[in-house]
Parts: C-alpha cells; structure tokens; sequence
C-alpha cells in the first residue's frame, strides 16, 4: 500500500510493469531494474501518436506559410461589391488569390483592397501588372460579365510573360483594358482634329472585318488633338506599314456625286459605336512591316479624305510655288484643291493677302501651291529638275487660274491649264518664299455673279402654289380611279377605240403645235436647272438643310451622351440614374 | 446503497485477475496469454493513463482545426461558400432552425470540449489521486463513453449531405477539410476514453 501511495504519481505505470513482469513469471524485484534500463517500461508508446500531431501541424502551418504568396495592394476608386475573403482574383478564369481585406484609404476617397495572391505568380507582379474589377457590364459595345450578377464580383489580374521588379501596390484600373498584355498585335496613337463619334471599345476594321479595337482616348497634351490609342490583333498588324492610312467610319457614309448618290455602313455596330478603318493604297511601299508598337498616325475623317490625302505629309517646301491673284478669293480655303487635267496634282498650302500699295489699286491675293511630284508620275525628282519640268509646261502655256470647285458650297480650287494661244511666259523665280507660277484670270466673280441672279430668280418663284397644284392634280387622280366610272372604263374601251381613230386624224392636226409644246417644256427644264444650281449657301433651301443637320448632330450627340452614361453606369439602364 | 456499504476489495488485492474476453480469473501471476480463451491479461493495463493522456492530446490538437477549416464547401452556381462548424450553427440560427442548430451545437461544441475535460478530469484525479469518490469517477467515465458515440452525428451529417446533394453545376456539397479533422478528434477522444482502464478508477479510494 505504502508503495503504491508514495508513487501515484506514476502509479499506472508502476502497476502495469509490475503486471507485467508478473505475467511474465520474472520475479517481482526484476521490474525495478526494468524501471530504470528501459524507456519502453517508462514511457508509453502512445506518446509518439501527439508528437506525430504536433509534428504534422507543424508542417502544415510551415508548408502553408512558405507556400503563401505576397500580399499586394490594389487602389480602386470603387469597391464595386469585392469582399473580404470571397472574393477572387483571376487570370484567365482562374483562381490567383483572393482578397483579404477592404478598407478605405487615408484620404477616404478611394477604396485599397488587400490581395493575397498564390506564390506562383509572384514574379509577375512588376509594372505592367494590371489589375481591375469584373461587373456586369451593358454598353454600346459590349455585354460582358453577366455570370458575375449570380456569382458576385472578381477581380481580374493581367500581367506580361516576362517578370519584372516586384510591386506590392497597385492601381486599379476603373475600366477593364480591351486586349490582355499577353496578345500578340500591334499598339498604334492616331491623332484626330475631333473625337468624332470613335469610343473607347469601337472596332478598328480593315476591308470591313474587325481587326482591333480602340483601347484609349484622350486629348493631346496641349489639348489640340484627341488622341486613340489602338490595337491591332495578330495577324492583321502585318497590313499595317508606315504609309497605311486610317479614317473614321462613323456609321453611315453618304456620297452624292455625279455619278449618283452611294451610302457605306462599315458595320452595323459601327453605326452605333463608330469605327476605325485603315487602308493601304496602292502605291505604298510593302517592303517594311511595322513591328513596333507606339507609332503615330493622322487620323481622317472620311474614307474619302483618307483617299484624296494619300501623299499628304509630304510637305517638301521644295516642291512649292505661288501664284498671285487679283481681286475676290473668297471660298478658297487652305487645303483646297490645286487640279491639272481634272486631276489633284497638290493642294493650297496658304492663302495670303497682300494690301494694295497704291491706294485705288485692288489687294492681291498670294496662294502657296504645294505639289506632289508623285502625282506627275515623278519619282525622287530634285529640285532642281522639278523646276525645269515645270518651267517647260509654263513655257508651253501652262497657266494658273481659279475655278469653282463646287457650285453648291460657293468653293474654289486651282486650276493649271494649258493655253499655248497665250503669249509666252516662264516661271518668276524671284519671288519669294517660293517661284510663282503665272496667272489668267477666271471667270470666278462672273460666275459668282450668274449664280446670284440665279438665286434672285429662284426665289421668285411661285413654289408653293405649284406645290398645292400638283398636290390638286395627285388628290383629282386619285378621285378618279377611285370612283365607280372608273371601274366600268374597260367596258367602254371598245367603243372608245372608235373615238380614238376619229380622235387620231385630230392629232395630226394638234401636231402642228408641238414644237411649241417642246419649246415650253425646255423652258421649264431650264427652271429646274436653275433650282438646283440655286443652292448655294444662302439660299433658302439650304439654310434650313442645315438648320435640320444640325438638329440632327444635336439629336446624335445627346444619344452618344446616352451612350457614354451607359458606358460609365451601365445599372442607368435599370435605375434610371 | 452501494455509496453507503464499503466495497469489498479487488481481484488485485486479492491476487487475482480476470480476463475481460471470457472473464476466467487466474492468479497475477501467471503467465498473461488467459488460460481459457488465449486472450492477454492483464491485472492493470500498463501505462493506460499515458495512453489517455496521449490520445487526448491528439483529440485537442485535430479539434483545433476542426473549428478553424471548413467542414462542408458548398458550391452552387451563385458561387462557392464553405461553412466552419460555428458558421454552420450560425446560418442555421438565421435561418429559424433553431433545434437543429441546438442539435448541431451541442454535438459539435458543448460534447467534445466536455469530452476533453472529463477525460482531462479523470486522468489527473488518478494520476495526482484526487479526493474523488469512485462512483463519481464511474459516473464519469461512463459518461465519456456514452457521449462519445453522438459526436460523430456532425460527421455523419456531413457525409450524407456530400453524398445526397450531387447537383452538378446547381449544387454540389463537397467535404471540407474540418470534418477530417473532427473525425480525428472524435476517433481519439474516444481512444482516450477507452484506453483509461475502468478497473483503475476504484483502486485509488480503497487505498487511500
């Protein structure tokens, strides 16, 4: 008893070695030597079962502590529904981490979401590591992310496949970015004079097949051009080379010319979102692809504009002349067309007035002609040959004279003409900046004077009553077929055959009066005429013409105003707001 | 009665042992193979309360992240949500089920942790010999072995609910790793429980 109270301390252990040897039919002095020589007799076995636990805890807290990846943190200006601990952050919709706390950050005006991202991807995290928010998404251009209204938001993460320096912090981007970093293509800057109706998201086209998109856009830094940022997906960025041209195609394109009235829609998405187009013409060299991101181009307005514009940036002052013109250049406007043979050889660089001199003399008028060998058919021509070519086209009569390029819009442009009859002339080289050209003079202010008189006319004329006649005479024929006479007419054909023979033999007779007939009807054509040729900028007509485009633009803008709120709150739809 | 009337003494004190297979009793001295039915026997069971302690330690330890991981990953098309034991408790509370919240919270919280004191109880009583009457440790110890069983109802929940509700895309309920863990838990506290040899707890009191 006695030994069992002063060791009950370990007194199991006593009495089950003690058993135990008992069993084992030693004597019962032996378990005492056993008690000191063997561990085993001491210390339970089960023992090892706690420190296998605590060794395989210890592993696991180690193994997940090593395996944890960074921490960054991402600023956005919006939370836009993340949460702590649900929501993810992918790539390629796959898990990457997942954010581990939101707060506000120290100004309070933006929101820093703590991100803990899986250790793989931290040699990704350098600077061109972007991170941004995937909603719901309804715009103009696009519906995207709709699983997110069941599933909550996430957060996409888009790096480069090359690792960089490690950053911890980030900016959020407010938009998702239209192309991965990873895509292969090309990065381009157009430049515009106006934004036009291009939006971020609006298809770029090449032959009317969607190629890219527009990634960016925004104003110059001087605020003088609005700048596009685009991208051109692989292959297509191999149609690209330094002379390819880009234009707007803002939906709907209409032409009307004298071969008749043509209407282009690029796409029908392009009609409610804009476009890009780009082609290449004709004459460009291929040779040289462009494989490099960041180059600069112009961006025109119109495929037409892109078209007339094909050598435009060759602005080789070597290759300009100027001509001085007496009297009324109205409607010629720098950029204007400088035509020989019906074909634009160059363009108006500069319009200059000069005053008079003396008093009693008229001011003069100074044109600076750019001009594009290239349309001559002349290659890395000097300036020296270019000179003497011309020179010889002058000495052969080659004359410069304004004409009317456009009777509607009151324009002019340049003509070079050849008129051998005229005395010979050469080229003044003495002037200066540039050699000029000699002139005739136009016809210009004649014709101005024609078209005015012609307006005088036009609006004498008794319009509205011979629209409410013709409105008369539609609204009688129509009475007509409409009454039951009409019906019994085929009846009556027969017999009226006979009147028709009888009423042939009077025709003869009215025949004679036809060429006065023919007369009148000339004369009303001529009327006709002069309406068209009436419409010029300050003719009734046109005015209201513009006064309802303009309307229109109104009416567009409003909708691309529509279109933006949308674009930046797509919920507008739902809410109102 | 039996509080008021000393026992008698033990097969110990007497020099005997039963075997607790065929219950044939035969002197401690013989060898420990029984005599009868082939079974080991042993008067005392060596080192049973290391043992307990030992399994007891291993129940404490997987319970731990048994509370902290998630027990039940539930993955539906609105997305994917796991729920730790106390969260589960939790979203059935906000959802009125009251009783099978209680049901859950009791099995998962109030018995193993009740668990784990008795036995801790019971193992330090023997092991310091705490003034303790031997019914009540009885009492205990039964107890501990009746209660045992019901901690499994979280992992049987569990387990039929990843089993039944395979919806695919809608709804699929998939085991988490908690449950594991309380498994383990469970599995050793009973160890623990089992390993503490009945037969101890009514030595002490007639010694002392």
């Amino acid at each position: 008893m006695s030994e069992k109270n002063d060791s009950n301390s370990d007194g199991s252990r006593r009495r089950g070695s003690a058993a135990r040897a008992v069993s084992q039919g030693k004597s019962p002095s032996q378990p005492r030597v056993e008690h000191g020589s063997s561990l085993s007799a001491r210390v339970s076995f089960a023992w090892l079962l706690p420190l296998a636990a605590v060794i395989f805890a210890a592993w696991v807290l180690w193994e997940s502590y090593t395996e944890r990846g960074p921490l960054v943190k991402i600023t956005f200006d919006k939370a836009g529904g993340v949460t702590t601990g649900d929501t993810r952050v992918r790539r390629n919709d796959v898990d990457v981490g997942r954010v581990e706390s939101v707060q506000l950050a120290d100004d309070l005006n933006s929101v820093v979401v703590g991100v803990r991202l899986d250790r793989q991807v931290a040699p990704y995290l350098d600077d061109n590591t972007r991170f941004w928010i995937v909603n719901a998404r309804i715009n103009t251009t696009e519906i995207s992310g709709l699983s997110t209204l069941l599933s909550g938001s996430y957060i996409e993460v888009d790096w480069d496949d090359e690792p960089g320096d490690r950053r911890s912090e980030f900016i959020g981007l407010s938009e998702p970015p239209l192309t991965a970093r990873g895509t292969p293509g090309l990065r381009l800057t157009l430049n515009a004079d106006e934004a036009g109706y291009i939006y971020v998201g609006s298809p770029v086209f090449l032959r009317q097949i969607e190629v890219g998109r527009v990634e960016r856009r925004r104003l110059s830094d001087d605020a003088t051009k609005v700048l596009f940022d685009i991208f051109i997906e692989a292959p297509f960025h191999q149609n690209v080379y330094p002379g390819t041209r880009f234009y707007g195609v803002s939906g709907v394109e209409g032409h009307v010319g004298a071969d008749g009235a043509t209407v282009r829609v690029e796409s029908i998405a392009a009609l409610f979102t804009g476009g890009i187009a780009f082609e290449n013409p004709p004459e460009i060299t291929k040779q040289t692809h462009l494989m490099s991101d960041g180059k600069s181009y112009k961006l025109f307005g119109s495929r037409a504009e892109a078209r007339e514009s094909l050598f435009d940036g060759e602005d080789d002052e070597r290759f300009r002349f100027m001509a001085e013109f007496a009297g009324n250049v109205k409607g010629l406007r720098v950029g204007a067309t400088v035509e020989y043979n019906g074909l634009r050889i160059g363009r108006v660089a500069n319009v200059t007035l000069q005053l008079p001199e003396n008093s009693g003399e008229q001011g003069r008028s100074t044109v600076a002609m750019q001009f594009q060998p290239k349309r001559l058919g002349l290659k890395n021509i000097s300036e020296k040959k270019w000179h003497e070519t011309f020179n010889e086209l002058v000495e052969a009569g080659l004359r410069v004279k304004l004409s009317t390029g456009n009777i509607l819009t009151g324009s002019l442009i340049v003509k070079l003409e050849s008129m051998p009859e005229l005395e010979k002339a050469s080229i003044d080289f003495s002037t200066k900046p540039y050699p000029s050209l000699p002139v005739i003079a136009s016809n210009v202010d004649a014709v101005t004077a024609d078209v005015e008189t012609l307006i005088k006319n036009l609006s004498q004329l008794p319009l509205d009553s011979l629209v409410s006649a013709a409105t008369e005479l539609l609204q009688d024929t129509r009475n007509l077929v409409a009454s039951p006479d009409f019906a019994q007419l085929p009846g009556q054909i027969s017999s009226s055959m006979t009147s028709i023979a009888a009423a042939a033999t009077r025709v003869e007779t009215a025949t004679i009066n036809l060429p006065a007939m023919v007369n009148s009807l000339t004369a009303a054509s001529r009327n006709a005429n002069d309406v068209l040729e009436g419409l010029t900028p300050d003719s009734e007509i046109y005015i209201e013409l513009s006064a309802a485009a303009r309307e229109l633009r109104v009416a567009a803008k409003s909708i691309a105003a529509f279109a933006e709120l949308l674009e930046e709150n797509p919920s507008a739809l739902l809410t109102g707001r | 009665m039996e509080h008021s009337q000393p026992l008698g003494f033990s097969a110990r004190e007497a020099g005997l042992k039963a075997c607790t297979s065929c219950g044939t009793i035969q002197k401690i001295a013989t060898a420990y193979p029984c005599a009868r039915c082939g079974a080991s026997v042993f008067s005392r069971r060596r080192h049973c309360v290391q043992r307990a302690w030992a399994f007891l330690i291993v129940g404490i330890l997987a319970y731990i992240p048994a509370n902290l991981q998630p027990i039940m990953l539930t993955r539906s098309f609105t997305g994917d949500t796991s729920d730790t034991i106390i969260s589960g408790v939790f979203v059935l509370i906000s959802t009125d089920s009251y009783f099978v919240a209680l049901i859950i919270f009791v099995a998962s919280i109030c018995i193993p942790i009740l668990k784990f004191v008795v036995i801790a109880g019971l193992a330090l009583s023997l092991q310091f010999d705490w003034d303790m009457s031997e019914h009540t440790r009885h009492r205990l110890h039964r107890l501990t072995e009746f209660i045992g069983r019901w901690s499994m109802i979280d992992v049987f929940v569990v387990a039929v609910l990843a089993a039944l509700i395979q919806l695919g895309a809608i709804l699929t309920i998939l085991p988490g790793i908690g449950i594991n863990a309380f498994a383990v838990s469970v599995i050793f506290t009973m160890l623990a429980a089992s390993s503490l040899d009945s037969r101890l707890l009514w030595d002490n009191k007639n010694e002392g």
